[in-house]
Order: structure tokens, then C-alpha cells, then sequence
């Protein structure tokens, strides 16, 4: 019983409470709408502020009509008006605010372009070195070239002055050849005659200023006699050029020599011109520098 | 005495005469504010529920004038006006977004562009 009782007086003294809560009147309502927009305004929402002004003067018009008759037909639009007026400077007051935003980014666009501009100027600045660089480059491989051409030409010159009867000088697509002719030879032996030392001493001679040279000594042979005597013999006077120049400080490393008989004959064996052609020991002098291109 | 009276009853009657003047003045105006407003910033672009909306007020408030209800008239009118103004706004408001939105992506673009440049450069002057 005392429980029911302690309720009913708990419901009493919220009712109590509930009814002395302070009033909202219309002008209240009318001022806070105008405070809370004028509160998110950016300090340069000119347009928004006119606007709270327009809404503040409607406040005080609230204020004479409610004071006179707070039950007027007037207040409902009045108020509807106050509020619009806050709806209208809060928007006028985000717009600002988004054009301040807009503002900001143009300046940082500006910045940035700045920027890239500064950049694109270094990466020109940085290109137009290498470009110098890859210039100097160029002119020095050039210059090597040309050093190596005049070179070559200067040794083919050398070379060219030892023709004669028993030394054809030819070019070709290996390089320089020079053609020995076997009457510097014994007759069926690999012996070399003087007169073919005495020449293969100057082609030594060149070869030593010229290093860039490299000699393949190919002996050949007519097609008379037996293929395994004339592939020997072939190889034993090629073998005998190859150590002579060696002997004449030419390095072995830069020297081949090899028989190859009958097989490679430069003229017609049936004659007897042609066999004396084709009875040779050639040097085929190679460029090293343009092989390793 | 009477001349007393009528005095007296003259100068109310001036007093009413100039009240209903000065209140149909304010209404007057209002109403050709309202309707300034909607002739001059009336627009396909702007919030057509509300552009309705005020040129229906507008027409109550002129039926209230008529009706000689001249400050319910006028706080229409105010409030016709108030809703094209609002229209305004929030078409300028959607402007300024798109704006906002369009320049926050070229900015974005700028500052790729920028780190893009920046990596050449960087691979340039490495060697």
C-alpha cells in the first residue's frame, strides 16, 4: 500500500515538472534559428549577414506582435519567415564558404603548375646535358674511328708497297690478302727462299706498329699430285710462314696457319698459268677492331 | 463642447486615415517586391516546387490584401519572396558545388602530374 502511494507520488511530481518546463514561445523559436545560422557564418558570407539582418528585424517585429497579442494570426507566417530568413543566410553562408574553397584550390593549382613548370625546366636543363654529353661521346668514338681508318689505310699503303711479281696485294670482304707466290718456296718442299724471308720481314715489320692486325696463313697447292701430299705440304709452308713471323717478334696469339691443299684453287688447274696461280701461300690480314663490331 | 468633440473626432479619424495609409503602403510594397523578385530571377534552372510554391503565396497574399487583411498580406508577400530567394540560393549553392567538386579534381590531376614530372626527373639526373 505505502508502495502504490510512494508511486501515485512520483507520477504527481513528474507531472508537476513536466508542466512548470519553460515555454518555447514563437520569438524564441525565431531567435534560434537566426543565432545557430549566424554561428556557421565565414567571416567574409556579406550577402548571408544582410540576409540574418533582414531575419533580426523580422525578430523584432515578432517580438512587438507577440507582445501585443501572443495569440495573433500574424505570428504562424511571421515566425515561418524568421526561420526562412535563417535557412537562407545558413545556405548564403555555405556557398561563401564553398567559394572560399574554391578560392584556396585555384591558389594551390597555381602553386602546383608553378611547380611543374620549375621541374619540367630542370628535366629540360638535365637532357639537354646528357645531350652534350652523349655529343662528346660521339665525336670521341668518331675520332677513334678515324684514327683506326687513317691507321688501317697508312698499314694498306705499307702493305700495297710490297707488290710485286711474287707478292699480290688484293682486298677483299675478310680484309687484306697477300698472295705468295710458291717460286719463293723450293719446289715440292716448305723451305722459304730468301727472298720470301726478306719480304715476310717487312710484313713483320708492319704488323708490329700496326697491332690491330691479325694474319691467317692459308696454304694452297695445284692438283697435281696426291690430295694428302699437297694438303701437307700446304700445311707445312703455311706452318713455316706462321714461325717465321714468329721469330720476327710477331705474337703467336695474333697468328693461324693452316694447309687447305687443292681445295681452294684461285684459277683454272688446267692450265699451266693457272696451276702456278693456285700454287700460293696467302696471308689474309684481319682487322681486329672491326670483328669485335 | 462640440467643437471639441469634433476636433477630437478629426484628429482620430486623420490618425486612422494615415495607419491604413502607411499599412497599405508596406503591403503595396511587399507584394511588388514578391513579384519583382519572381519576373526577374524566374528561372527553369531554379527549384520549381518552390518557385510554386511562392507564386502560390503570392496569390493568397493579394487575396489577402483584397480581402483588406493588409499585415497577414504582407507577411505573405515577405514570404513569397523569402521562398524565391531561397530558390536563389540553393541553385547557387549547387553551382558552387559542382565548381568546388570540378576544381578539387583538377587539382588532384595537377598533383599527379606533378609527382609524374617529379619521377622523370629524379630517373634524369640519376645517372
Amino acid at each position: 500500500m505505502k508502495k502504490i502511494l510512494l508511486g501515485t507520488l512520483a507520477i504527481a511530481a513528474t507531472m508537476s515538472f513536466a508542466a512548470e518546463a519553460p515555454v518555447v514561445t514563437p520569438v524564441d523559436q525565431c531567435r534560434l534559428a537566426l543565432d545557430n545560422a549566424k554561428a556557421s557564418l565565414p567571416a567574409n558570407a556579406y550577402s548571408a549577414k544582410l540576409t540574418l539582418a533582414e531575419g533580426y528585424g523580422t525578430l523584432s517585429a515578432l517580438e512587438t506582435i507577440y507582445a501585443d497579442d501572443d495569440d495573433s494570426k500574424l505570428i504562424p507566417t511571421v515566425l515561418e519567415n524568421c526561420k526562412k530568413y535563417a535557412e537562407l543566410a545558413k545556405l548564403q553562408g555555405e556557398t561563401q564558404a564553398l567559394r572560399n574553397h574554391i578560392a584556396e584550390n585555384w591558389d594551390k593549382r597555381a602553386a602546383t603548375n608553378r611547380t611543374i613548370e620549375a621541374i619540367q625546366e630542370q628535366i629540360g636543363e638535365a637532357r639537354s646535358g646528357k645531350v652534350s654529353d652523349l655529343e662528346a661521346e660521339k665525336q670521341a668514338i668518331k675520332a677513334q674511328k678515324d684514327k683506326l681508318e687513317a691507321s688501317k689505310n697508312e698499314a694498306m699503303d705499307k702493305l700495297n708497297a710490297l707488290q710485286s711479281q711474287m707478292i699480290q696485294v688484293t682486298k677483299d670482304a675478310r680484309g687484306i690478302i697477300l698472295s705468295m707466290s710458291d717460286i719463293l718456296f723450293d719446289v715440292g718442299r716448305a723451305t722459304l727462299k730468301t727472298d720470301l724471308m726478306t719480304s715476310l720481314a717487312k710484313i713483320a715489320g708492319i704488323l708490329s706498329v700496326y697491332q690491330q692486325f691479325d694474319v691467317s696463313i692459308e696454304g694452297n697447292t695445284d692438283n697435281t699430285g696426291s690430295e694428302e701430299f699437297n694438303m701437307t705440304l700446304s700445311q707445312q709452308r703455311a706452318e713455316n710462314v706462321m714461325n717465321f713471323l714468329v721469330e720476327q717478334g710477331i705474337a703467336e696469339t695474333r697468328l693461324t696457319a693452316k694447309g687447305l691443299g687443292m681445295t681452294m684453287p684461285i684459277a683454272d688447274n688446267s692450265t699451266k698459268e693457272g696451276r702456278q696461280k693456285n700454287r700460293r701461300v696467302d696471308l689474309v690480314i684481319t682487322d681486329r677492331t672491326q670483328k669485335v663490331k | 463642447m462640440k467643437a471639441k468633440l469634433l476636433a477630437c473626432c478629426s484628429v482620430i479619424a486623420l490618425v486612422a486615415l494615415t495607419g491604413c495609409s502607411s499599412s497599405q503602403n508596406a503591403v503595396n510594397r511587399s507584394l511588388g517586391q514578391a513579384e519583382a523578385t519572381r519576373s526577374l530571377v524566374n528561372d527553369n534552372k531554379l527549384d520549381a516546387s518552390m518557385t510554386s510554391n511562392s507564386y502560390s503565396k503570392l496569390v493568397a497574399a493579394k487575396a489577402l490584401k483584397e480581402d483588406g487583411k493588409e499585415e497577414e498580406a504582407q507577411a505573405l508577400a515577405e514570404q513569397s519572396e523569402l521562398d524565391m530567394r531561397l530558390a536563389v540560393a540553393k541553385s547557387e549553392n549547387e553551382m558552387a558545388k559542382n565548381e568546388d567538386k570540378k576544381l578539387e579534381e583538377a587539382l588532384r590531376a595537377d598533383e599527379e602530374r606533378k609527382v609524374l614530372y617529379q619521377s622523370i626527373l629524379n630517373k634524369e639526373t640519376k645517372k
